[in-house]
């Protein structure tokens, strides 16, 4: 429960020498204490006050009953008080004003009572103080140096009461204007259409406005009418029989005007139209400041609002079709030119597959054709090369020297028989030397027949052979033998004692 | 229905159109592109696959063309030795009967050639009888006689009907050839009314047939 405990007024007066006056009163219920303080009321002075603070003590209770004790008084000892709360009330509020009050407030409720909540407003500063008591002392000197810090700082707060005049007008005249039936702009009705209030700063005039012309306004932002002064006429319209009003041109003599009841372009003389009243409309300003309606405010700002979100929901809806249309597009025809590059390669190497087909397969044609042909001449020659005893053929030196190195046998005889096996025709040869020679280990050999083979090769003639050691030998008559064998082995190791020379060769098929 | 409430109305379906149609547009651009990309992928690996049977295919043709090249070098040598083989003399031999024998060596007629002991000798003789006899195509042996001093030839024929026989080459006498036996008077087998004087220094101490 709240119960007001302490009250004071304070109206503030700026008279012409800028000097202050400052009176103060209590309120109704506390009169008796405040009585006891040095503020009385000073009821003879006659004014009127610029500003006005009113602050407001107040007790907040448990909702138990409080004993009221004669004169006014609260017993605060017996009451279950947990807490304090002061109400500032300002009628012409300032910025700076209301901020000094909340200092002043602040350091107060922390000096004699407790830290304090500040809730400020525009007119009105709440302050709560919570599990707080009072006592009559801690009032008095709360009150006292409250007023004192006002009365100290006050003239640096001189409020103008601009803004306040200015809305106050505003709303004063918006109430006088929505009565008016005329677009100031277009002389047409208002009580059908939407109305809109047109202040002009400069001449500190209201006019009203159809919405039309509001928004010609808002576009052009130059004032509607240029002229500086208008004859409104009024007359009776001949074609709905009303009474209209209306400014107007003089064309060859008449007056050309519309009526603003039937929208009707008239032609009339200038008899048949009352008087004129001059009306004195504003100078043209500059840059008038256009101030609508407060709800119409509101919804143009909002309308504006949802409108600028809508177009930024536009702007991005298009950046994101654009960034999305552009990604899916460069991947598009990325993905179209290796396709089509794949395409391509494909064709290339289908093509290549095909060629290289078609050569394989005459590549192999050719390999069966030279395999074949191979073939037969391996086995011509294979059947050129075989042969025995019966069948003998005259070999190629290779065949020959492959043959000697391959067989091992010492024996002449043998040897010749495992040529002839094989069909290589191989012939014995026993070739006369005359003479001897002594080997240096001592053994002496004399001259006589020597046994060598022979082969009659096809391609290096006839070629002889030792059997025993398989040199090969190239007897002539009347050479040393040593001299004829290959590499000369035997003339290291052999000493001839005579010449030891080749007398006759005798080859036996 | 306000103005300010029915511009809004008209932004908003506005948008919601611009979306919608966007969104379609962007979801068919979508669509197109994955179609691509699983086109693509197919070619890819469609290419892939080619690209791999054409290595093996130029892989087969290398081993193909190596083979060709080798087969032709062998072939090459093949033929230049037939050529050469070709070329070459080629002997067929037979083992004669007895009679032909005879009448070869009738008809031979080196044992007419004059001996000398340096210049054509019993081993001359022999070397010629076999090779005449090659000539004609009846195999024949060349048969070096080891005695108790020096050294015979004679050739000997592997007949048909009667088996090896030897002949002297210097005057067509047939010889039975024995071991331990004088050549001249127990060996060979003259005219009838004739015969050789002994000689110890003809006794056969081994012979070897060189065929």
């Amino acid at each position: 429960m709240r119960v007001l405990f302490a009250s004071i007024t304070m109206d503030i007066a700026y008279s012409q020498d800028k000097k202050i006056t400052i009176k103060r009163y209590p309120t109704k219920y506390e009169t008796e204490i405040l009585k006891k303080f040095k503020y009385q009321l000073v009821d003879e002075e006659i004014y009127t006050s610029d500003n006005q603070i009113e602050l407001n003590m107040f007790y907040n209770t448990q909702r138990k009953q409080i004993n009221v004790i004669s004169g006014g008084l609260w017993d605060f000892k017996e009451g279950g008080v947990y807490g304090v709360d002061i109400d500032l009330k300002i009628t012409h509020a300032e910025k700076e004003l209301n901020e000094y009050l909340c200092g002043v407030i602040r350091e107060l409720c922390k000096k004699y009572l407790k830290p304090c909540i500040l809730y400020p407003g525009k007119y009105s500063i709440n302050c709560q103080i919570d599990d707080c008591t009072l006592t009559e002392d801690i009032v008095k000197k709360f009150l006292e140096d409250f007023v004192t810090a006002i009365e100290g700082k006050l003239s640096e707060f001189r409020v103008t009461k601009k803004e306040e005049k200015i809305e106050e007008k505003v709303e004063e005249q918006i109430h006088k204007i929505e009565k008016n039936e005329v677009c100031f702009g277009c002389g047409k009705d208002l009580k059908s259409l939407d109305i809109k209030h047109w202040y002009d700063k400069e001449s500190d005039k209201f006019f009203t406005l159809c919405s039309d012309c509001w928004d010609k306004r808002i576009k052009n932002k130059t004032p509607i009418k240029k002229e500086e002064e208008k004859e409104v006429y009024t007359g009776i319209c001949p074609v709905c029989h009303q009474e209209f009003k209306t400014t107007a041109e003089i064309i060859d003599g008449y007056y050309v005007f519309n009526c603003n009841k039937c929208n009707s372009t008239l032609r009339v003389k200038k008899e048949i139209l009352k008087e004129p009243e001059k009306v004195i409309l504003p100078k043209p300003v500059q840059e008038p400041i256009l101030i609508p309606r407060k709800d119409k405010i509101k919804k143009e700002r909002s309308f504006v609002k949802t409108i600028a979100i809508l177009v930024i929901m536009i702007f991005l809806l298009s950046i994101v079709s654009v960034g999305g249309y552009y990604f899916l597009d460069k991947n598009y025809t990325e993905l179209k030119e290796e396709k089509q590059n794949l395409e391509i390669n494909l064709i290339t190497i289908q093509n290549q597959l095909e060629n290289k087909n078609s050569e394989l397969n005459s590549s192999k044609s050719e390999l069966e054709r030279v395999k074949n042909n191979f073939q037969e001449n391996s086995s011509e020659l294979q059947s050129l090369k075989s042969g025995d005893n019966y069948n003998l053929h005259d070999p190629l030196y290779n065949e020959v020297y492959q043959f000697i190195k391959d067989d091992h046998s010492d024996d002449e005889k043998i040897l010749i028989k495992n040529a002839k096996n094989y069909g290589i025709r191989c012939a014995y040869v026993t070739v006369n030397i005359v003479g001897s020679v002594i080997k240096l280990l001592g053994e002496t050999s004399s001259g006589g027949m020597y046994p060598l083979v022979a082969f009659n090769t096809i391609d290096k003639g006839m070629v002889y052979f030792e059997s025993n050691t398989d040199y090969r030998v190239f007897p002539e008559i009347g050479k040393s033998y040593l001299n004829c064998v290959e590499g000369h082995p035997y003339q290291s190791g052999y000493i001839s004692l005579t010449n030891y020379t080749i007398t006759n060769i005798i080859v036996i098929w | 229905m306000k103005k300010e409430e029915k511009i809004e109305l008209i932004v908003m379906i506005i948008i919601i159109l611009i979306s919608i149609l966007t969104g379609f547009i962007l979801y068919k651009i979508y669509e197109s592109i994955s179609k691509l990309e699983i086109e693509t992928n197919i070619l890819q690996t469609e290419l892939s696959n080619k690209e791999d049977i054409l290595n093996n295919i130029n892989f087969q043709l290398t081993t193909t063309h190596n083979e060709i090249n080798q087969l032709n070098q062998n072939l090459k040598e093949t033929i230049n030795e037939l050529e050469k083989r070709k070329s070459g003399a080629r002997y067929t031999l037979h083992d004669p009967l007895y009679s032909e024998v005879r009448n070869f060596l009738r008809s031979d007629r080196t044992n007419t050639k004059p001996y000398d002991d340096n210049t054509f000798n019993c081993a001359n003789y022999a070397q010629e009888v076999n090779n005449n006899a090659e000539k004609i195509g009846i195999r024949c042996a060349f048969v070096a006689v080891n005695l108790s001093v020096g050294a015979h030839a004679l050739v000997g024929f592997n007949t048909i009907d009667i088996g090896l026989v030897y002949f002297e080459p210097q005057n067509d006498y047939e010889v039975k050839l024995q071991v331990g036996k004088e050549y001249w008077a127990d060996c060979v087998i003259p005219p009838s009314g004739y015969y050789y004087k002994r000689d110890p220094t003809w006794k056969i101490e081994d012979f070897t047939i060189y065929w």
